[in-house]
């Protein structure tokens, strides 16, 4: 039983990528600046994926493949709500932002966590920025009613996959953080619980690259 | 095993807890952004209303302003050369060198001259109506009646016991267009010889009802006219009733027909 949840929960990721991936070159003609973003980000979160299982199944050590995708993703939001927020201070907190971030996954890789340790610092700091930064996109979205009605808006499903995302990811990293790290059993179910969680970010992906429309 | 598993519960309840939070937290937002968008469209309705009532004042302000203008042109220009016209025509025929046969084309060309000065006078009256603006709206539509009753077409009688009522200008301008409009209508179609008016004014509204036997309209009739486009006149009125605020209801018993109209007294703050 445990076994299939975690065979399950090592393809659901990966698969759930492909899936998105296949859904945003299906509408790539009505995918506007931003969903183009977030479409390059999913074909780089599935390389990382199969760059890690490769490394995986040659019982090599993959963690530092996480590391670099952790600072490539944090461009990657920035300058996807760059695109979303119009005010020019907006821009430049986002880029304070990013390189604060930067500077965190920095110090957790080569001081605190280690290249070839889980960066659950720089995650949780990522996590809990990207957590404040979709709940101000909302607040926006309210006050500026951007469409009709809000279901068929992309950029709201897009936002509401990286809420939902990064909130799980943060709780996630604030466990792993207190979990003894000879506990691999533990690590395991909170990394396929991760797995779970973008599965449903994938999905809000999905609905918002259907929803696209020029 | 035993401390890692009750640390997997904790976290399964957490995670479960944080996205039960977070699913409602997304429903609340969908919730309270439908909500805005209605009350958003609503405040959006409510200025295009404005805006158009606004529009249709100026409108009919610019009207009015171009008829009181037609009028003191034509009572102060045409009327005056009229009137020497008359006075020299009259001269003509009091000389004796004048033969008899040119004397009588002459006493022709008086009484059409008469006739122009008093359709000249007619037009310039319905175009403003000075008892309107001196007497105000009550006194204006009781001449109104008086004019029509004179000219044998139609009796037209109005009931009431508010002959001193007056309003703000535009509104008593309004409510003698909105009578006029209604009483050439039923001239025109109702094929009656009794028209009676009701004027009555109780603490909050103003109330005209207009019966007559003959030909008339129902509300039902009235809306499928003007969904239709045919009816100027019936446009006219609902124009100016709705800038007056105002509503009317037309009702038929058999052939007895009934136009009311209930005009709301407003604050003047309103």
């Amino acid at each position: 039983m445990n076994i299939s949840f975690e065979l399950v929960a090592s393809y659901i990721g990966p698969i759930s990528s492909a899936l998105a991936i296949g859904f945003f070159l299906f509408r790539i003609k009505t995918l506007d600046l931003p969903a183009k973003v977030l479409f390059c980000l999913t074909i780089l979160s599935f390389l990382t994926d199969c760059i890690t299982s490769v490394l995986a199944g040659y019982k090599m050590n993959n963690l530092m493949v996480m590391h670099v995708y952790t600072v490539l993703e944090l461009f990657f939001y920035c300058f996807f709500y760059s695109l979303l927020f119009k005010s020019t201070s907006s821009k430049y907190y986002l880029l304070v932002l990013s390189l604060v971030l930067l500077a965190a996954e920095l110090v957790d890789a080569f001081y605190i966590s280690k290249l070839s340790r889980i960066n659950s610092i720089a995650s949780y700091c990522e996590a809990l920025a990207f957590m404040v930064v979709s709940l101000l996109f909302f607040y926006s979205m309210i006050k500026n009613l951007p469409q009709k009605n809000i279901l068929n808006y992309p950029l709201f499903w897009f936002n509401s996959g990286i809420l939902i995302y990064f909130s799980g990811n943060l709780f996630l990293y604030l466990f792993i953080s207190f979990v003894n790290p000879q506990d691999s059993r533990f690590l395991g179910d909170l990394w396929n619980i991760n797995s779970f969680l973008y599965f449903s970010y994938n999905l809000f992906l999905i609905a918002g690259a259907w929803k696209s429309r020029k | 095993m035993e401390v890692s598993q009750i640390n997997w519960v904790f976290v399964l309840v957490a995670a479960c807890a944080s996205m039960a939070l977070l699913a409602i937290f997304i429903m609340t937002f969908v919730v309270h952004y439908q909500k805005r968008i209605i009350q958003h469209e609503h405040e959006k309705q409510q200025e295009k209303l404005k805006f158009q009532s606004e529009l249709l004042r100026a409108n009919l302000l610019v009207e009015e302003r171009e008829r009181s203008r037609i009028s003191k042109n034509i009572h102060d220009e045409v009327g005056i050369l009229l009137s020497l016209l008359k006075m020299n025509l009259t001269g003509l025929n009091r000389n004796e060198e004048i033969a008899e046969s040119e004397k009588r084309k002459l006493h022709n060309l008086t009484d059409l001259t008469d006739k122009i000065i008093f359709s000249t006078r007619s037009i310039a009256k319905d175009l403003q109506s000075p008892l309107l603006r001196d007497f105000g709206f009550v006194m204006a539509l009781n001449d109104l009646c008086k004019q029509i009753n004179e000219s044998n077409e139609m009796s037209v009688q109005l009931i009431t016991q508010e002959m001193e009522l007056r309003f703000d200008e535009n509104i008593e301008l309004q409510l003698y267009r909105i009578c006029q409009e209604i009483i050439n209508n039923i001239l025109k179609h109702g094929a009656t010889q009794l028209v009676q008016i009701t004027l009555s004014k109780n603490s909050d509204e103003l109330v005209l009802l207009f019966e007559y036997n003959g030909n008339g309209i129902t509300d039902k009739e009235h809306a499928h006219l003007l969904k239709t486009g045919n009816g100027n006149g019936l446009k006219n009125i609902v124009s100016r009733l709705q800038l007056l605020k105002a509503k009317q209801t037309l009702s038929r018993d058999n052939f007895h027909f009934s136009h009311l109209i209930q005009i709301p007294l407003l604050n003047e703050k309103e």
